[in-house]
C-alpha cells in the first residue's frame, strides 16, 4: 500500500486498555521511535467501538495541534489545510506541521495494492514489533489496569419483545399489517388508512 | 446546593441540535439521586439567549463566558477554558453531546484531566455506591458495557443527539448565571479557522420525522432501494440506511442510521433488510412501533420488532407501496 516501515506494538500487558490509556501507549512509541514526525494520521474511529476518542487524545500527548473528521487534506510548505462538515458547518481549517489528522472515510478510499508493493512486501518488510518495555513503558501504566474506566458487566441488547409474526407471501401480509394496525398507521403518517372506506373497490389490479 | 453535575452548553447548530437540552433532562433525573444540582457550561458571544434557554430546561447554574473572541467554535481556546473550570469547580461528573465538536472536545478534556470517557452512551444511571453507570456499546457493537469510572474525576461521557428526551420549559425556573472572566493566559490558537459557512438545514428532519424507513443490504440493490423513498413519500417519512448501504454508495452518508450517523426517535419504523447488528440499533431512542422486514427470523432485529416480517425486503416494499397507493387512491 506504500509504507516504507512498520511498528507493531504487541504485548499482553497493553490488552485492555481503553482510549485514555491507548493514546498513552501510541504517543510514547511515536516520541521513541519517530520524534520528528511531520503528520500523524489516524482514522476517525475504530470499527469495533467507534469512540474516535483515540486521534485527539493522542494529540493532547504529543502536544501538537489537531483536527478531527477532516475529509479533505492539502499540505503546502509546512502549513495543513483541511476541510471538514462539523455540525452542519463547512469549515476550512489550517495548522502548522507537526500536526495530528483523523481522516473520514468519505473522500479517500484504499487503493488497489501494486505488484512492486507486494514484491517488496514479500522480500524484507521493515516491521519492527516492540514490547512495552522497549519503548519504556512501565506494567502499571499500560493495560486494563492503568485504565481509568472499568466495565462494571457486559450484556446482551437483545429484548426479548413479544411480537407478531408474519410469514406468507408479500401482498398478504401487506393486508394483515394494515388491517391490524391502521389506526397507529394511519396516526403516524396524519392519513386515513382505514380499509373498511374503500370496500367492494378493485385496487390491486 | 451544590452543582456537581456538569452539561456542555453546545449551541452552535441549535434549533436543529437539541442535545444539550436532553441531557440538562437527564442531570436532572441524575442529580435528584446524587442529591446535587445542575450546571450547564456556555462559551460564546452574546449567549444570553441560550443560558435562559439552560436554565427553563433544567439547569440549576450556568457558568458563562461571553466575550466576542468566543464567537467561533474553537477546540483548543474551549477546551482551556473548560479544563480551567472544571479544575477549579470539581465536578463530579461532565457530560458532552456526542456532536462532532463534542466528539473532538470531550476526549480532548478527558486526557488532560487524566480521567476516563465514555463515547456514544445509551444510558447513563447512578448505582448504589453513587458512581455513573455509563451504558455503551461494546466488543463490535453486538453487546452492550456498564462502565464505571471507579477513582479519577470527573466522570465523562458523550451521549448522541436524540439519546434521552428533553424536559418542557419552564421559564418560571429560576438558576444562578454565573459570569466568568475571558482569562488572561489563553494558550496560541493553533488549529486556525480560515472559513466556516452554515449549511442549509435540509438533512436535519430524520431525527424529527415521525416515521422512518430504514433499508438495509437486503434490499438488494441500488436500484430497488430506491423504492424506500417512494414508500417513504407516501408515508411522509424519511428513509435512513445502514453502514454497509452507504459504503456501498447506495445513498449518501447523511442517511446512517447508527452510532456513527443519526440517532432517530420515530413513533413508526419500518425495517427493511437489515440484521439489526447494535451499531445501528443503538441509534434507536424511544421507537414506539417497530415493523421490520428480513428473511432471517433469527435476525437480531426480528427480536427487537412488534412485528417481524419473515419475507423478502424488496417484495414487501413493493406490496406496501401498491396497497398504499390503492388506500389513498393515488
Amino acid at each position: 500500500m506504500g509504507a516504507d516501515r512498520g511498528i507493531l506494538l504487541c504485548d499482553p500487558q497493553m490488552a485492555g486498555a481503553d482510549t485514555l490509556v491507548t493514546s498513552h501507549t501510541l504517543a510514547q512509541a511515536i516520541k521513541k521511535e519517530i520524534p520528528a514526525f511531520d503528520l500523524v494520521l489516524c482514522g476517525c474511529f475504530s470499527s469495533d467501538s467507534e469512540t474516535a476518542q483515540v486521534g485527539p487524545q493522542l494529540a493532547e500527548e504529543l502536544a501538537v495541534p489537531s483536527s478531527g473528521y477532516v475529509e479533505k487534506m492539502e499540505i503546502k510548505g509546512r502549513i495543513m489545510t483541511m476541510q471538514r462538515v462539523a455540525d452542519n458547518f463547512i469549515e476550512t481549517l489550517a495548522f502548522d506541521l507537526p500536526g495530528l489528522v483523523t481522516v473520514s472515510t468519505r473522500e479517500y478510499a484504499p487503493r488497489y495494492v501494486s505488484l512492486k508493493g507486494l514484491e517488496d512486501a514479500f522480500d524484507a518488510p521493515d516491521i519492527c514489533i516492540l514490547k512495552a518495555d522497549d519503548i519504556g513503558l512501565a506494567h502499571n501504566e499500560i493495560g486494563i489496569q492503568a485504565s481509568p474506566t472499568k466495565i462494571l458487566n457486559v450484556y446482551s441488547a437483545d429484548c426479548q419483545k413479544k411480537n407478531l409474526v408474519l410469514k406468507g407471501p408479500a401482498k398478504k401480509i401487506i393486508n394483515t399489517l394494515f388491517a391490524t394496525f391502521s389506526d397507529r398507521l394511519s396516526g403516524a403518517i396524519g392519513k386515513d388508512l382505514k380499509m373498511h372506506d374503500h370496500h367492494g373497490e378493485k385496487h390491486d389490479s | 446546593m451544590t452543582h456537581n453535575i456538569w452539561v456542555f452548553g453546545d449551541h452552535r447548530n441549535y434549533f436543529q441540535n437539541r442535545v444539550t437540552l436532553q441531557l440538562l433532562a437527564r442531570s436532572v433525573q441524575l442529580g435528584k439521586k446524587l442529591d446535587t444540582g445542575v450546571a450547564a457550561v456556555v462559551f460564546g458571544h452574546e449567549v444570553q439567549s441560550f443560558t435562559d434557554e439552560y436554565i427553563a430546561h433544567g439547569a440549576d447554574q450556568v457558568f458563562v463566558i461571553d466575550h466576542p473572541c468566543l464567537k467561533n467554535y474553537c477546540i483548543e481556546t474551549y477546551c482551556s477554558l473548560l479544563e480551567g473550570l472544571v479544575r477549579e469547580h470539581k465536578p463530579f461528573i461532565i457530560l458532552i453531546g456526542a456532536t462532532c465538536f463534542g466528539r473532538e472536545l470531550a476526549p480532548k478534556l478527558a486526557k488532560r484531566l487524566k480521567t476516563g470517557l465514555t463515547a456514544d452512551c445509551v444510558d447513563l444511571d447512578i448505582d448504589s455506591q453513587g458512581l455513573l453507570v455509563q451504558t455503551a456499546p461494546a466488543f463490535g457493537g453486538r453487546l452492550l458495557a456498564a462502565i464505571i469510572t471507579p477513582q479519577q474525576r470527573p466522570q465523562m461521557a458523550t451521549v448522541r443527539p436524540g439519546t434521552f428526551k428533553e424536559q418542557p420549559h419552564n421559564y418560571q425556573a429560576a438558576g444562578i448565571v454565573k459570569q466568568v472572566q475571558l482569562p488572561g493566559n489563553l494558550p496560541e490558537v493553533r488549529v486556525r479557522l480560515l472559513a466556516s459557512k452554515r449549511l442549509l438545514p435540509r438533512d436535519q428532519r430524520l431525527e424529527d420525522a415521525r416515521i422512518v424507513v430504514c433499508g438495509g443490504r437486503g434490499m438488494g440493490s441500488k436500484q430497488k432501494f430506491k423504492k424506500l423513498y417512494e414508500l417513504a413519500r407516501l408515508m411522509n417519512a424519511e428513509v435512513g440506511a445502514t453502514r454497509p448501504v452507504v459504503y456501498s454508495g447506495w445513498v449518501v452518508h447523511d442517511a446512517l442510521v447508527g452510532q456513527a450517523g443519526r440517532q432517530i426517535q420515530p413513533q413508526i419504523m419500518l425495517s427493511f433488510g437489515i440484521s439489526g447488528a447494535l451499531q445501528h440499533t443503538a441509534a434507536f431512542s424511544d421507537i414506539d412501533f417497530i415493523i421490520a422486514v428480513n428473511k432471517n427470523p433469527n435476525a437480531a432485529i426480528m427480536k427487537m420488532a412488534d412485528v417481524a416480517i419473515v419475507a423478502d425486503a424488496n417484495q414487501v416494499c413493493t406490496a406496501m407501496i401498491k396497497n398504499l397507493k390503492a388506500i389513498l387512491r393515488i
